[in-house]
């Protein structure tokens, strides 16, 4: 069964056919569509970098670098998905290829002594599982915790499934659309999201701020 | 021993539901079975909880908090960056693609084959090339976008669009300048700064400050891309980033508002610099800084870049410039200070708002509209202001003179005093210590001018004046939210969240004092109140154990 991708926000009101001439006037060099197109789609390559890189410190460079590379592929956009599903696949291309190089550059073991350090500096008080007490700001406090954690854990996820995690569960596509997005076989992608899946809830069961936290009960 | 195998193929089932379709799209009997394994489980409860909470809604929960000034910024610069006139990328299907590849492959090799061919049989001419042209580099040049004030380069006037290139020098007098430079750098060169242009190529930048201000916003998009200032007390390097120095002969201040930037110290090793920090170099303590290092004054300033032309075009931008009688006079756009005239900037086209000050003499205020390709040209003869004691200023006026002085027009300033204004009548009080008649302009302030720096800043300092001889400690909770509710990332964000901890104390609220005391140590573990706000954690611990 075919999952339709959830709209964010800012794409509710975009049709195919206006977002095919946004990216062609951007693709076209039109400063102001460009503008426009970074604006929509900044907070989605946002997160997902966020959740791609986890506790790397140059995760600014990151978004960057995928913006720009989405600004200048622009003119490639055929409308034949939704804008964002055609976003997340340069940003996801551009940002693993950007941490492979880093990772060959760097040390091997770079990436999991920064998920270490990452996470012990994090505050690790079990959650509200309610999320009702409190004010808004502590809510949002306590929110941003448990996404800065999640994004630990992720990046310790191998870069492939981390990839069909974050395509599946934060961008709501489908199987077969992740498979498309990262080039890879059906069968392959739904390999990679089940051990990615069972590889994130070992690291959430032992984790003491997540363990028990069921706000699923709850609504 | 059948009842955990049930559970755990159970648990597989619920994966494989989870994995094929979304929570909201499942059958009715997918939705009973998953609810009545979810009733048994609770690790698949924390895990779908997980997976749920991982749905994107339009924010970045995982990144660092970002204000809507940073955000625009950031976005300012990736337009720059990707510059005009690129032809898009178009990416072929798969399948073309492999054959284009091995087209391409087979073309390449037999280009190279014969290439060495030709390397191998062809007769060699005396002299391929002219002396002195085999090895010159491309020469690649910045440009001027703004100039305002008296400004020098090479010894010579600069002018709006002079081309600055490697071995130059610039000296900005009493005015500033803006250029834009390779690697999708724009400087902002404050006054009284003089700075060398040591070397320009395509993928390198050097720069040397002697002395004076710089802001500058660089978009690297290579590792080996280089963007490096060189100070007196140091060396500045650049990852892609936006950030301000102000050297003089004994240190470097280094302010960073976005990205990263590696500091290096002579025999010290490199250190990283994150947003928000201010560090010295050269000199062990901070404590005579110039005043212009504030961190406010910083943003309104980089604010300047954003009125300029996204990309250096040849076309799509607007030309401005402004000249007074008396010159000297500071110009602000859309509210944001420029520099002082004569002025010449390449701003970006549509409305604008321009204000000329000028103590002693009328505002004059003019709305434009600049037309991309076109030059705008005004001259303002300011008049001088008429002082009546004890009354307020009558709205103010001056002449404008489009293109040549001859058709005098009246342009009244708004009513109404300023946000500025307001916020020295708040100082002056509180330097007396007169707390009512502070509180009073600050609540005025916030309610004129909601939308400006001040108005953002006097929640803050609302905040402190109800937590202390104020006495009224809900009222200072309330502002300090409000502030950081408009940024959680501002200037005055690590006072807010201090002053937030302490009014929670007073409250009595103990549990949120301690997350706001714990976020306030993790994000800000060197400030002066970090060894108090840890004093108070060990011993909201110790009563939590009692």
């Amino acid at each position: 069964m075919l999952s339709v991708s959830p709209l964010s926000p800012k794409q509710a009101d975009a049709s195919p056919d206006r977002d095919l001439a946004l990216a062609r006037a951007a693709g076209q060099g039109d400063v102001r569509a460009r503008q426009q197109l970074a604006d929509r789609l900044f907070d989605r390559v946002r997160a997902t970098v966020s959740y791609l890189a986890g506790g790397d410190p140059d995760k600014d460079d990151l978004v960057q670098l995928s913006l720009i590379e989405i600004l200048r592929s622009a003119g490639s956009f055929r409308a034949e998905g939704h804008l964002e599903g055609w976003s997340d696949r340069i940003t996801i291309r551009t940002s693993l290829r950007a941490l492979k190089t880093r990772r060959r550059r760097d040390e091997v073991l770079h990436a999991v002594d920064d998920a270490e350090v990452a996470l012990e500096r994090l505050p690790a008080e079990p959650l509200d599982s309610a999320g009702a007490g409190g004010s808004e700001l502590e809510q949002e406090a306590q929110r941003r915790q448990l996404h800065g954690r999640l994004a630990v854990h992720l990046s310790r996820l191998d870069p492939e499934r981390r990839a069909a995690v974050l395509l599946r569960w934060v961008h709501g596509h489908s199987v077969e659309e992740v498979a498309e997005i990262t080039e890879a076989r059906v069968n392959t992608v739904r390999g990679r999201l089940r051990r990615g899946k069972r590889q994130l809830r070992k690291l959430i069961l032992s984790d003491p701020m997540l363990c028990g936290w069921e706000p699923w009960v709850h609504r | 021993m059948s009842e955990p195998r049930n559970r755990r193929s159970d648990c597989e089932r619920l994966e494989r539901l989870v994995i094929e379709s979304d929570l909201e799209s499942q059958s009715d009997a997918e939705r009973a079975f998953r609810d009545t394994h979810l009733a048994s489980c609770a690790a698949c409860r924390s895990e779908l909880a997980v997976l749920r909470e991982l749905r994107f809604d339009g924010t970045a929960p995982a990144a660092a908090p970002l204000d809507e000034l940073t955000r625009r910024r950031a976005i300012h610069d990736i337009v720059a960056s990707v510059g005009q006139g690129i032809a898009p990328v178009v990416r072929p299907a798969r399948e073309s693609r492999m054959i284009r590849r091995w087209v391409w492959a087979s073309g390449a090799l037999a280009a190279c084959f014969v290439a060495a061919l030709a390397v191998t049989f062809w007769p060699r001419p005396a002299r391929l090339l002219m002396p002195g042209t085999a090895s010159r580099p491309e020469v690649v040049a910045g440009r001027v976008l703004l100039r305002s004030g008296n400004a020098l380069l090479q010894q010579s006037p600069l002018r709006l669009n002079d081309r600055v290139r490697s071995g130059q020098r610039l000296e900005s007098r009493d005015g500033r300048a803006a250029l834009r430079l390779p690697l999708g750098s724009t400087l902002l060169v404050g006054a009284d700064t003089e700075l060398s242009v040591e070397r320009l190529a395509k993928d390198r930048v050097q720069l040397r400050l002697a002395r004076g201000e710089l802001l500058a916003s660089v978009t690297r998009r290579r590792e080996r891309q280089v963007f490096e200032v060189r100070t007196p007390s140091g060396r500045i390097t650049v990852k892609g980033t936006a950030f301000s120095l102000y050297a003089t002969e004994n240190y470097t201040a280094l302010r960073v508002l976005r990205g990263v930037v590696l500091a290096h110290e002579p025999g010290k090793k490199p250190r990283e610099v994150r947003p928000g920090r201010l560090v010295v170099l050269g000199m062990a303590v901070a404590a005579s800084l110039s005043p212009r290092l504030g961190a406010a004054g910083q943003r309104r300033t980089a604010r300047v870049l954003w009125l300029l032309p996204t990309a250096d075009a040849v076309r799509h931008h607007a030309t401005l410039t402004i000249r007074t009688t008396p010159p000297g006079a500071s110009v602000l756009v859309d509210g944001t200070p420029v520099g002082i005239t004569p002025l010449a900037a390449r701003l970006e086209p549509g409305q604008r708002r321009v204000t000329v000050e000028l103590a002693g003499y009328d505002t004059v205020q003019e709305s434009l509209e600049l037309e991309p390709d076109a030059t705008t040209d005004r001259l303002y003869e300011l008049k001088h202001r008429v002082v009546v004691s004890r009354r307020p200023a009558r709205p103010a006026s001056a002449e404008i003179v489009p293109q040549r002085p001859t058709h005098p027009k009246t342009v009244p300033s708004p009513g109404g005093p300023t946000a500025r204004a307001l916020l020295e009548r708040a100082q002056t009080h509180r330097t007396a210590r007169h707390w009512s008649g502070a509180t009073q302009a600050y609540r005025e302030l916030i309610r004129r001018h909601p939308a400006t720096p001040e108005a953002s800043a006097a929640w803050v300092s609302l905040g402190i004046i109800l937590l202390g001889p104020g006495r009224n400690t809900a009222g200072a909770l309330r502002a300090f939210d409000r502030y950081l509710a408009l940024t959680r990332s501002g200037d005055l964000a690590q006072e807010a969240s201090y002053g937030r901890a302490r009014a929670l104390r007073r409250l009595g609220r103990t549990v949120a004092e301690r997350l706001a005391l714990r976020d306030f140590v993790k994000r800000w573990p060197r400030a002066l109140q970090a060894p108090q706000a840890r004093k108070r954690l060990r011993q909201l611990a110790s009563s939590r154990v009692k």
